[in-house]
């Protein structure tokens, strides 16, 4: 981390207020995507990472290193989001988001339409799973975080993050065949049936 | 590669995964409305910072240390804790521990200044610390502030709006004003901060001084009404930062005459 970031942490932590505010600008953007992609609507990212930035702020104190700022902030955010996850499925919400088709794939050419296809597939299954294995799926692959990261962000041991992961890519190999067994009951390749969850541990 | 086949054997993660970033990525296009944001949780961040400087300035045992706790704690047991913070304190203050750093202004020090004469340009900007000056008034900062390749008597000026002083792991606000607050100037501008504390036996002070906010102001004839027009700049790249070094002085040398621009 560059000097210049540590003295921005610094002044964050001694109640700045311009460093807040750029502090806040430089993760916000991705910590909404980060809630988007775990399942929520936008309108909850945004008050998901709100909360999570404004929680960070009152125990700012807490950090002791301020190196240790990006994974310190972003493991604050994660159990944040999973709480609102657990919170969200106890009272049965679920974001119509999730089950929104991509309209425009008649007008693409062919390969372009069944790559875009393939991770409209992609995407509801992911969806579909349970955060536990959804989560690391999304730090690992959209955040490049390693499993030793993901560990130390979730609190679990690195073992058992590889697990999971293990795991989370099982059922969406399970899901897949199961969609692929599904499409071949009706006709025509081009259909396509809104896979049910065929992993529900975890939660 | 046949559609829905790509998890149908275990061995091809490589695929999976570049399907999984891609789908990933895909999905985190949106625009986030970032100021949108700041709006909302900008009241309660101030409300935690007012009541976290609450605390730290009113701590509740110096409050009423006479007051009969509620609870079981015996009332001559609190006053054994006052007397042995008094003979704490006493003891600190003897080795200098505690109270170092104020007998630097009650001793022989008396003002600490050095002509700086550092730059920091960006966006067509230079900005210029020609001096530094500390006592226990305060310290001091004599600055410039313009345009590239403009005279003084130009029509453009520079704002400093937003800057913040370092002293060891202290950091004092120097600047924090608004566009059009401050008089157009576009020659040297004086800021001034709260005293620094160095230590009795420290011969020179170290400070860094972050300029993260400035603006351009330019003032337009139209229709014979004057207009003035801001341009407010916080640099991408960090704020402007300047290091530097001012030594003591025995002299007693007034304010006024060491800063020259």
């Amino acid at each position: 981390m560059q000097e210049r970031d540590l003295d921005l942490i610094k002044r964050w932590q001694s109640a700045d207020e311009h460093a807040t505010h750029v502090l806040f600008n430089q993760h916000y953007p991705r910590l909404v995507h980060l809630a988007m992609l775990s399942g929520l609507a936008q309108d909850e990212a945004q008050d998901c990472a709100q909360e999570a930035f404004v929680r960070a702020f009152v125990r700012r104190r807490q950090l002791r290193d301020p190196a240790a700022f990006p994974l310190w902030f972003h493991r604050l955010f994660m159990h944040h989001l999973l709480d609102v996850l657990k919170a969200r499925q106890r009272r049965g919400q679920v974001p119509l988001e999730r089950i929104e088709e991509d309209a425009c794939l008649s007008t693409q050419p062919e390969n372009v339409a069944l790559a875009a296809e393939w991770q409209a597939s992609l995407w509801q299954q992911v969806q579909a799973l349970p955060a536990t294995y959804r989560i690391p799926l999304i730090l690992r692959y959209y955040e490049e975080y390693s499993l030793r990261e993901i560990a130390h962000l979730l609190g679990k041991r690195e073992g058992t993050m590889r697990v999971i992961l293990h795991r989370a890519l099982q059922c969406l190999r399970l899901q897949a065949e199961e969609q692929k067994k599904q499409n071949r009951r009706f006709s025509g390749p081009s259909m396509m049936v809104s896979p049910a969850s065929t992993c529900s541990k975890g939660e | 590669m046949k559609k829905h086949e790509l998890f149908h054997t275990e061995p091809d993660d490589a695929a999976k995964e570049t399907l999984l970033r891609a789908t990933f990525h895909r999905h985190a296009t949106s625009t986030v409305d970032i100021d949108q944001g700041w709006e909302k949780i900008a009241p309660q961040v101030r409300t935690a910072r007012q009541q976290t400087s609450s605390l730290q300035t009113a701590p509740r045992f110096l409050l009423n240390p006479f007051r009969q706790p509620q609870g079981e704690k015996p009332f001559l047991r609190r006053w054994h804790m006052i007397a042995a913070s008094v003979v704490l304190l006493l003891v600190l203050l003897g080795t200098g521990i505690v109270g170092g750093p104020l007998s630097s202004w009650l001793g022989g020090n008396q003002i600490a200044y050095a002509q700086v004469n550092q730059s920091q340009q960006a966006y067509g900007i230079t900005i210029t610390l020609v001096e530094a000056y500390a006592s226990k008034a305060g310290t001091f900062l004599v600055v410039k502030a313009r345009e590239n390749g403009q005279g003084p008597a130009h029509d453009v000026y520079v704002t400093l709006l937003y800057a913040t002083l370092r002293y060891q792991q202290e950091y004092i606000p120097t600047i924090h004003r608004k566009p059009g607050e401050s008089d157009r100037t576009s020659t040297c501008q004086t800021f001034r901060a709260p005293a620094v504390h160095p230590a009795a036996d420290v011969h020179t002070i170290s400070l860094t001084w972050y300029v993260a906010k400035l603006a351009l102001s330019k003032t337009d004839t139209i229709k014979s009404q004057n207009k003035v027009y801001h341009l407010v700049i916080a640099n991408p790249q960090g704020d402007w930062i300047f290091h530097f070094t001012i030594p003591f002085h025995q002299d007693d040398s007034k304010p006024g005459q060491a800063l020259r621009c």
